[in-house]
């Protein structure tokens, strides 16, 4: 093949120009820090890669939910722990109050702390969280308890049955509430144990009454059931924060890895992205140096003169 | 033979090669230029009587110069313009594919964040239906999703049009190379009886090879020297003679322009630049304004079918589609819903607390709801996006194989007609000295002559 000037400038410059845009290519790569900037990259990974974006985000928002989920069982627990507490002193007053003979004194002394007792698992009844009552099933925006018409009454259950269901990843779904009406076991539910608060009004109702047989065969009997109640209570609650609690290290994993795979794929490796930057250099280096070394070759025209 | 007609022959020399030198000149001053085509002189001896029969013991009459002859190779330039017209075209494909990847997508933001950034939000919704924080998040969300897919679709549209303005510049410049191709037959026509026509010849072959590279244009040799330009199988030149293209809105394919001759005929761009911008913009760009349709609506569907079911915190409202779309492949947030968040039908059952509506909803991000029940809302758009990737990367990948086939046909074209500095730099000292020898002839039969005037004296 014949040679001339003209071809091997033009065939310089077609080397020169593509070895720096190689060389430009991998500065933008090593500066911007990842290996795909737009899709054309590396077409090939890009629905990998979405799907990993959208684990990504799905499993920040599941860490809220599951925090949120956590809370809402934490404090169902801290008011279970109340109430069985008060149930207990509840159920020594009630015990006293059948064994041994009272006084008026005493009598009302025992019936106002009753009272208080009474009044403090209204409270727990009817407590919120972020604004929302916890035991109002799902009329979270109402008081799930409407305090009685009189001392020692029985509260008004005006909540729901509804179950708070928070998805825990891999598909399943928990209750991260406890309605009112299953708690206090409203009517019953529980047919192991009497309604709570109807049992309370019944033992106050004794007390004043004076009735201590009544106290002593039925109340604590009652009080019995209905601290069994709120164990099993305490045991189903102890399990969904032990699920909330694995579903968190779940997920923490599945999150690892899927920011481990995302890394892979669109990360830089760095050492190697810097070697690439050198080599090219080097090669537009080599290219330059080859331009200049044509453009001083002498021709028949440095002979000739 | 006397003294005079070597004094003749001496001068016929000095003519020859000094032309000669001129030839020489002219290819070094156009070594550089880049359709030029390199000359040769043709030294021939003139015989001494006009039959060509040398008289006995006469040399002939010296040199003349025949003529100047074009060095070129027929072939390379053919597959030089074939090449240009492939290259053309996936320049053309791949210039307008680029310019589509970098206005529309998006990998950090857009779309894709968005949707995610709508599941989360109802998912955050289900965990506090009563919260109007949450409800103005998702409300918020849900507005800059529709957002996000409308400008997608918009600028997806608006791109055909753009492309649509890239053509009549280039239409017009095909129309000038065209003509210059016509004038150009003309005064070869007119100068093929009256002198060299190398330049002209060189010039032509620089504006088909542009014409080629514009809109795939392929030449046929017509009457005498004479070039008809063609693209598809029509005449775009036809000897002194140029078609006039021009660009009309197609009532049949959105207003947007299409490439006809002046007569009305439809012009077959088939090749070059131009063919490979109306790929883009015929084929391409609806393709991707199909899936972002088809992206949109699946949308639109499922959140609407759940949305409907959902029961607003006021515990009445249901019913409510949650997106409206629009004209112009628009898509909104019902206005009924965006001017209160209390209308997002969160609750399956209607009380406050419950979030299962919103739930079943942000649950989208995993349903396999679009393309016949076998990909995900975020499948549906990434296969959207790899398609663009795929189309830019392949566009790419062939306009950087062809244009390593037009380099190496550009080569070939100046292998043959080149200019080498060297050869014309030898062909010149060689003519030099052939001047200096003749001159040295002339002085000689001067001397001789002046000894036979001596005589005489």
């Amino acid at each position: 093949m014949r040679v001339t000037e003209y071809m091997m400038l033009i065939r310089t410059q077609r080397y020169v120009s593509e070895s720096f845009k190689r060389l430009g290519a991998a500065q933008e790569a090593l500066v911007s820090g990842v290996r795909i900037q737009k899709p054309s990259d590396d077409p090939v990974v890009i629905g990998q890669l979405y799907r990993l974006n959208e684990a990504l985000a799905k499993a920040g928002v599941r860490e809220r939910t599951l925090d949120r989920a956590g809370r809402w069982l934490a404090t169902t627990e801290a008011a279970l722990a109340d109430i069985t507490s008060t149930i207990r002193r509840v159920h020594d007053l009630a015990l006293a109050s059948a064994n041994s003979p009272m006084n008026d004194a005493e009598r009302i002394s025992i019936l106002l702390e009753i009272e208080q007792a009474m009044a403090h698992l209204l409270d727990i009844a009817n407590q919120r969280v972020d604004g929302r009552h916890i035991f109002a099933g799902h009329r979270t925006l109402t008081r799930p308890f409407d305090p009685p018409a009189s001392v020692g009454g029985v509260p008004t259950y005006v909540g729901d049955g509804g179950e708070i269901l928070r998805p825990l990843g891999g598909g399943g779904v928990m209750a991260v509430n406890v309605p009112g009406e299953v708690l206090f076991n409203v009517g019953g539910i529980d047919p192991a144990a009497p309604d709570v608060f109807v049992s309370l009004s019944e033992l106050h109702q004794r007390i004043l009454d004076a009735d201590v047989e009544a106290i002593s065969d039925t109340s604590l009997a009652d009080l019995e059931s209905i601290a069994n109640h709120f164990l099993k209570m305490r045991a189903t609650l102890g399990t969904g924060l032990q699920r909330v609690g694995w579903a968190q290290e779940v997920l923490l994993d599945a999150e690892l890895r899927a920011e481990s795979s995302r890394d892979q794929l669109v990360g830089l490796d760095v050492a190697e992205a810097i070697v690439a930057v050198q080599i090219q250099a080097t090669a537009y280096e080599a290219a330059l140096t080859a331009t200049a070394h044509l453009l001083h070759v002498p021709g028949m025209l440095s002979v000739v003169a | 033979m006397g003294l005079l007609g070597t004094l003749e022959i001496a001068r016929s020399g000095l003519l020859a090669h000094a032309s000669a030198a001129a030839v020489t000149g002219h290819n070094i001053a156009n070594a550089q230029s880049p359709n030029f085509s390199r000359q040769r002189p043709v030294l021939t001896s003139v015989p001494m009587s006009l039959s060509g029969l040398d008289v006995l013991g006469t040399p002939g009459r010296g040199v003349v110069l025949a003529a100047v002859e074009r060095v070129t190779d027929e072939f390379a330039i053919r597959r030089l313009r074939t090449a240009t017209a492939q290259a053309g075209t996936s320049t053309g494909l791949k210039a307008s594919l680029e310019h589509v990847e970098a206005v529309s997508i998006s990998l950090d933001g857009g779309v894709n964040s968005d949707l995610s950034a709508f599941f989360d939000a109802f998912e955050q919704l289900a965990d506090a239906p009563e919260s109007g924080a949450m409800r103005v998040v998702a409300l918020q969300a849900g507005m800059r999703l529709a957002e996000s897919v409308s400008q997608q679709y918009q600028r997806m549209f608006e791109l055909r049009e753009q492309i649509d303005g890239w053509l009549p510049p280039m239409v017009d410049t095909v129309n000038q190379l065209a003509e210059k191709v016509a004038t150009l037959n003309a005064d070869i026509a007119v100068g093929a009886s009256s002198g060299p026509l190398n330049n002209l010849l060189d010039e032509r072959d620089g504006a088909v090879v542009e014409l080629a590279r514009l809109i795939g244009a392929w030449a046929i040799a017509g009457d005498g020297e004479q070039l008809d330009v063609l693209i598809g199988g029509q005449r775009l030149v036809q000897g002194d003679r140029a078609f006039e293209l021009i660009v009309e809105p197609d009532p049949g394919n959105a207003g947007l322009l299409t490439v006809k001759f002046a007569s009305g005929t439809e012009a077959a761009v088939s090749g070059g630049e131009i063919a490979g911008l109306i790929a883009v913009r015929d084929q391409h760009l609806p393709a991707y304004l199909a899936e972002i349709e088809s992206f949109r609506d699946t949308l639109a569907a499922e959140v609407n079918a759940l949305h409907q079911a959902g029961i607003g915190l006021d515990g009445s409202t249901t019913g409510l589609d949650f997106f409206i779309l629009g004209v112009d492949g628009e898509i909104n947030v019902n206005p009924v819903i965006a001017a209160d968040s209390a209308k997002i039908g969160a609750s399956a059952g209607g009380e406050p607390g419950d979030g299962q509506q919103a739930q079943a909803i942000a649950d989208l991000r995993d349903a396999r709801v679009g393309a016949g029940g076998t990909a995900t809302l975020t499948e549906l758009y990434s296969a959207f996006v790899t398609r663009v990737g795929l189309d830019v990367s392949d566009a790419q990948e062939l306009a950087q194989a062809r244009d390593v086939v037009v380099a190496r046909a550009t080569e070939a074209r100046h292998s043959a007609a080149g200019v080498s500095l060297d050869e014309e730099l030898v062909n010149l000292v060689v003519h030099q000295r052939a001047f200096e020898a003749s001159a040295r002839l002339a002085g000689v039969i001067d001397g001789l002559l002046e000894t036979v005037i001596g005589l005489v004296g």
